[in-house]
């Protein structure tokens, strides 16, 4: 739900409406707790990876994009 | 068996944990320490990561706006994956102080934002260095000016405020009762915004610009 008055927008919860959606997405991928340390997980055809977790949660879509493609940096590879 | 983390609540607050989390993997509590923490389980990172990323991180919201509809939540950003449940009881067991008092402090409270933005101002060949930069200066002023009279307009269920500025906006965090959301909303309806200025208001979010006291 959105409503305009004396030009001050409300932006609710309402996903399909791209404000709220940029809003819900900013906060999920931006606010809350970090944990600072390194991972082990496995992926689909890719073997055990290292990743630090604050690099991991500054952008999942270039975080997921880097886990699909084989652009992780040797160091990080075990 | 790696874990998914969604949020942190006080264990004594009693919450109804979400049925489904991200992918579809079950959303369960770990409690250590006074704190009960929410995670989705899976013997393959595939299920937390897998799918596609808007999909997940909105599924990741839906579970914490459950929990958080039932009191205060310490989120964690997606997608903060560890490897076992022993990593989360360490992690729980090391900031349990932290995580009780932030808790306890902001237990009734939401936080509210207010994004101020400057519409895109068109620079004139002819200004120089120094008219650029005055100009800048005085919509800085008008954003800080706005976000001074909607702080005003809502002193009253204020109990907290913080702001950000970058080069065009300003993000306002307000501190606000869980019971004054709407009569804040009224408030800041009244409001004269500069023709020049956006204004738009979010939330109630879970207090995340609040939970340390700096």
């Amino acid at each position: 739900m959105s409503s305009v008055a004396n030009k001050l927008v409300f932006s609710g919860e309402d996903v399909d409406n791209e404000t709220s959606l940029l809003d819900i997405l900013d906060h999920v991928l931006n606010k809350g707790v970090i944990i600072h340390g390194n991972l082990v997980i496995s992926l689909a055809g890719v073997d055990l990876i290292y990743l630090g977790l604050d690099v991991i949660l500054t952008s999942v879509e270039t975080a997921l994009k880097h886990m699909r493609i084989e652009a992780l940096p040797s160091a990080t590879k075990q | 068996m790696p874990v998914l983390a969604y949020c942190i609540t006080e264990s004594a607050i009693p919450i109804e944990v979400p049925g489904v989390g991200v992918g579809g993997m079950a959303v369960e509590t770990l409690e250590h320490s006074g704190l009960r923490c929410f995670v989705s389980r899976s013997s393959s990172s595939d299920t937390m990561l897998g799918p596609p990323a808007r999909e997940a991180a909105l599924a990741f919201h839906r579970v914490l706006q459950e929990i958080f509809r039932q009191g205060a939540i310490i989120p964690f950003r997606f997608p903060t994956v560890l490897g076992d449940e022993a990593e989360m009881a360490r992690h729980l067991h090391q900031h349990a102080a932290e995580y009780h008092e932030a808790l306890g402090r902001l237990r009734d409270l939401v936080q509210m934002e207010i994004h101020l933005g400057l519409g895109s101002s068109k620079q004139s060949l002819r200004e120089t260095g120094t008219e650029y930069l005055r100009s800048r200066q005085a919509q800085q002023s008008v954003l800080e000016s706005t976000a001074g009279q909607f702080q005003q307009a809502g002193k009253s269920w204020i109990s907290g405020w913080r702001q950000q500025a970058s080069p065009h906006h300003i993000r306002c965090y307000a501190l606000v009762s869980r019971g004054s959301v709407a009569e804040f909303e009224r408030a800041l309806v009244t409001v004269q915004v500069p023709s020049s200025v956006s204004a738009r208001v979010s939330g109630p979010w879970p207090a995340t610009e609040f939970v340390s006291e700096e």
